[in-house]
């Protein structure tokens, strides 16, 4: 009994996912109706709950799907087209379908509910898209089917080889046999085959696919995976610990080599645990962009427009949590965008559009953030009307609103109620909810932004942080305490010193501060956080200043210095502490100690920063920028040679001193952030790419410190060390691929001179080493 | 059924049990309580990581393994001088909203069990700078103990210094 159960578990499972799969089909064949791909995948799915259900002995599923698959029998063999009706009588099996499984997850059984109408419907469909087509097409039918049988047959021989595939799948036997037979009983014009080797077939089918999916993916329940996730936590905290009070030179300790080993295997092992840890609750975007295209679809058709939908990054991943919590506001953004965006095909047409209306879905990462852009071709929302209706409101007076940009009027769409009144209509209808769509998103630590005009669209932008994701950071210090940046935010460093080049100075009583020409607001974070009461300009003479980027916004933050570079796990915090606007979460360091991750774009908004002028971002501050051109770091070899690294290759810039590095196994490496990176000469590696050996690790030198340029992450734990790091420069000269090494991209002019742009990728030997691999051990304490 | 206002008033959302249990600590010198249901667990002093621009009253985030924790400073929530410098204190950490919270007390007393007929309301011309949160009043035979709202202790310190400086 309890193993039934189970059966019809996993079944309800399984169908829910082929359901979801059979809206995109639907929707996708609309587009493409002689796919027969699509055609196939979405029979198949039919059939399989069709041939289950009446394993499981429901006779109402079965009946639907009978007739749903008779309907796709005919669409597969081209007897009928795919029109609106068919489209829209397969759709609404899906929905009865559906319905029929949620009754049988709550109630274990069918429930009450008829559905002889559906299977009416569907055979009426059936027969008119028959009827339509000319009797003499009906010859046709015997001949595709015909053609179809001896496709199966041929599976038969390899099949029968396998006899061990029924042991495990009785149920599929069971119910795929009478479907074999009755579709052999159909074809009257076919030689009645011998049953046996049919019946083979039918077990064979799932039996090839089966191994695949058994082994790609199991599933788990959600809760424990989140338990397992927060057990690796906290493990990871007591590794760091244990970490650390072997690191303290205590001698009694340092005695027991053996120790040192077992704490090396176990940070590896951890670090390792916990990515992989982490990977878990990542999930695709595509879990909630999937749903769309069927939404749309049932949207246009009820308010009679027509619409494109295009999406874009649907493998985007963020946490799973998340993808929860956007659900319904994205849902309603969309219903938005083609409810009150687009037009209906006459308007667009009389306003020299195309009838059919676009709305595209975006997903991506930026600045360690998650975008999803919802933008369509449509009507804009009337900034007027807005303007009136908030007047109207008494939420600002007719001065103000005159004042008012017209982004800062869109953003009264976003008010309580706004547009519950008459007016919504007038109003183009959206903002409905729009205060919904905007505390939700921002109880995760999102914002959304919107951006309209006339006649020519609207664009929303959510974005929402990746929380428990684990970003890279920068680990500052000021007044005594440490706070977190994170790295994506971060452009360059400068260190301020008495008499250095940079030089801060007052521009109408705020500081400024000179950076390649550019003038650059400072934020002094101690007064901003007013960590001491020392005056502004305590800093002027000495400190770091972090220059930091985010949307619109460039500014300097100035600090006391840089305590250390690496990966930080990103904790939420409560709201009271989010909505002071300076952090958007914390992390816990090594020592168990909580920092503070600083918000860039909370602490420009509190510091009063100006939007930068220029408009080399501003225009559309989440595009990935294409629009840039390429950034270099110019840096010097031990050898004296200048060479050029694309800076989308580096991770980051760090001196180690000597006793820092490690020899093992022929190879040099560094701890860092309790990793292990390789560090590679970069000169070797020139040399030993043109010799086709990797070189990766190099002699030991006399020198106390080394400068090292640390590769992207993609690119493996790898450092490359240079002489001296020269300076981040923007290319206008073309990369001119003519006449170069192996290992060098091309060149670049710089300051009119000719210098190699290195290739990072190629220079890495294939696998990159994994921190705590098992050949590096810790040789010194 | 029923004869005191106090009864009623319990038994109309909670019906079967005649106690409450709470969990009493001192704040300088007094007894405060709060609901024990509302408390996860108790922890002796932790290591503090200030919040630049927050109430004064959140003293800080402790690392409750892995978890990040804000701790309220009793003494000052509920309008006391603050403790001496190198005075202990014990955290006693309850769930508001799903969230957590670390109550900084001065020491922790006992889990009571409070007969609910017996709770009452607080007296209304009480000028105690702590009147906001403190919810209902208990007179136990050692003296009067102070039933505190939890939810509304945190809720009183949502403002931040940064706004009252901009005021």
């Amino acid at each position: 009994m309890n193993e039934n159960e189970e059966f019809v578990r996993e079944f309800l499972v399984e169908s829910a996912e082929n359901l979801d799969q059979l809206d995109q089909d639907l929707v996708a064949l609309e587009e493409n109706p002689r796919d027969p791909k699509r055609l196939a995948s979405i029979f198949r799915t039919v059939h399989t709950i069709k041939g289950t259900s009446g394993f499981f002995g429901f006779a109402k599923l079965g009946a639907i799907t009978h007739s749903g698959e008779h309907l796709l029998g005919q669409l597969r063999d081209g007897t009928i087209e795919l029109s609106d009706r068919v489209t829209g009588a397969l759709l609404t099996l899906v929905d009865a379908v559906r319905s029929i499984l949620e009754t049988i997850e709550k109630t274990g059984s069918e429930g009450d509910a008829d559905f002889r109408d559906l299977s009416q419907t569907l055979a009426r469909v059936a027969d008119e898209a028959v009827a339509e087509r000319q009797d003499p097409r009906r010859g046709d039918i015997v001949v595709t089917r015909l053609n179809a049988l001896p496709a199966e047959q041929q599976t038969v021989p390899q099949t029968v080889a396998q006899p061990q595939a029924m042991a495990p799948l009785p149920a599929a036997a069971a119910t795929l046999l009478p479907t074999a037979q009755s579709a052999l009983a159909e074809s009257p014009v076919v030689e009645p085959e011998p049953t046996q080797p049919v019946v083979a077939t039918a077990i064979a089918q799932p039996k090839a696919s089966a191994p695949a999916v058994v082994e790609a993916s199991i599933r788990v329940d959600v809760g424990l995976l989140g338990s397992l996730v927060d057990l690796v936590g906290e493990l990871v905290l007591a590794r760091n610990q244990l970490q650390s009070t072997v690191n303290s030179d205590r001698p009694d300790v340092l005695k027991r080599p053996d120790l040192l080993k077992v704490v090396q295997r176990i940070h590896a092992v951890t670090g390792g645990l916990q990515s992989a840890a982490m990977k878990t609750r990542m999930q695709p975007i595509d879990q909630v962009l999937s749903k769309f295209p069927r939404i749309v679809r049932d949207l246009a058709v009820t308010c009679g427009k027509e619409v494109q939908l295009l999406i874009d990054g649907a493998d985007t991943e963020l946490d799973r949590s998340l993808i929860e919590t956007i659900r319904d506001p994205l849902t309603h953004l969309v219903r938005n965008a083609v409810d009150h965006g687009i037009e209906a095909p006459a308007v667009r047409t009389f306003k020299g559009k195309p009838p059919s209306g676009r709305l595209s879905l975006r997903a991506f990462h930026e600045s360690g953030r998650v975008t999803i852009e919802i933008k369509d071709d449509g009507g804009g929302i009337p900034v007027e009307a807005v303007r009136a209706k908030a007047i109207a409101r008494g939420l600002i007076g007719p001065e103000e609103a005159r004042s008012l940009s017209d982004d800062q009027v869109l953003q009264f769409i976003f008010e309580p109620g706004f547009s519950t009144a008459a007016a919504v209509t007038d109003v183009s209808g959206r903002g409905v909810g729009m205060d919904v769509v905007k505390t939700n998103i921002e109880a995760i630590g999102g914002t959304v932004d919107i951006a309209s005009q006339r006649d020519v669209g609207t664009t929303v932008r959510v974005r929402v942080p990746l929380t428990l994701a684990i970003i890279p950071a920068l680990i500052v210090t000021c007044a005594g305490q440490r706070f977190a940046i994170p790295q994506a935010y971060v452009r360059e460093l400068i260190a301020l010193r008495a008499g250095s080049s940079v030089s801060v100075e007052g521009l109408a009583g705020a500081p400024v501060m000179r950076v390649r020409g550019r003038l650059t607001p400072l934020v002094f974070l101690d007064a901003l956080l007013d960590l001491n009461m020392q005056s502004v300009g305590h800093h002027a003479e000495h400190g770091t200043v972090v220059i930091v980027r985010v949307d619109d916004y460039e500014f300097g933050l100035v600090v006391e210095g840089i305590a250390s570079s690496g990966d930080i796990v990103v904790k939420p915090i409560a709201g009271l502490i989010v909505s002071l606007g300076f952090y958007a979460g914390a992390t816990v360091m090594g020592d168990g100690a909580v920092v503070l991750i600083l918000d860039p774009r909370g602490i420009a908004q509190k510091a009063m920063i100006p939007a930068r002028p220029d408009q080399e971002h501003a225009s559309d501050a989440s595009t990935p920028a294409p629009d840039e051109q390429p950034r270099y770091l110019l840096c010097e070899t031990v050898s004296g040679r200048q060479v050029a690294l694309p800076l989308e290759d580096v991770s980051r810039l760090e001196i180690f001193s000597s006793a820092q590095c490690e020899q093992a196994a022929g190879r040099m490496v560094v701890h860092r952030d309790g990793r292990l990176t390789a560090l590679a000469d970069l000169d070797d590696m020139l040399e030993g790419v043109s010799e086709k050996r990797p070189a990766l690790g190099f002699k030991a030198s006399a020198a106390a410190s080394l400068t090292a340029v640390i590769v992207a992450e993609s690119l493996g734990d790898v450092g490359l060390r240079v002489k001296r790091i020269v300076e981040v420069i923007q290319s206008q000269s073309p990369l001119s691929s003519v006449l170069c090494a192996a290992g060098v991209l091309g060149t670049i002019a710089i300051g009119g001179r000719a210098t190699e742009v290195i290739d990072v990728r190629s220079l890495i030997p294939g696998k990159p080493s994994l921190p705590g691999a098992p050949s590096l051990s810790r040789v010194s304490a | 059924m029923s004869q005191s206002n106090g009864l009623t008033r319990v038994a109309s959302d909670c019906p079967a049990p005649t106690t409450q249990r709470f969990c009493a600590f001192l704040v300088a010198g007094r007894v405060f309580a709060v609901d024990a249901a509302r408390v996860t667990e108790v922890l002796r002093g932790q290591l503090l990581t200030p919040v630049p621009q927050a109430h004064r009253a959140l003293r800080g985030l402790l690392n409750l393994r892995g978890r990040i924790v804000p701790a309220i400073d009793m003494r000052l929530r509920l309008g006391f001088d603050a403790a001496a410098a190198d005075a202990s204190h014990t955290n006693i950490v309850v769930t508001v909203g799903g969230e957590y919270f670390s109550l900084m007390v001065d020491q922790l007393v006992d889990v009571i069990e409070i007969p609910v007929g017996a709770i009452e309301q607080p007296t209304a011309d009480s000028d105690d700078p702590s009147r906001d949160s403190v919810a209902a009043v208990y007179a136990a035979a050692s003296g009067l103990i102070y039933l505190l709202d939890v939810d509304q202790l945190v809720a009183g310190i949502s403002d931040t210094e940064f706004e009252r400086k901009m005021r």
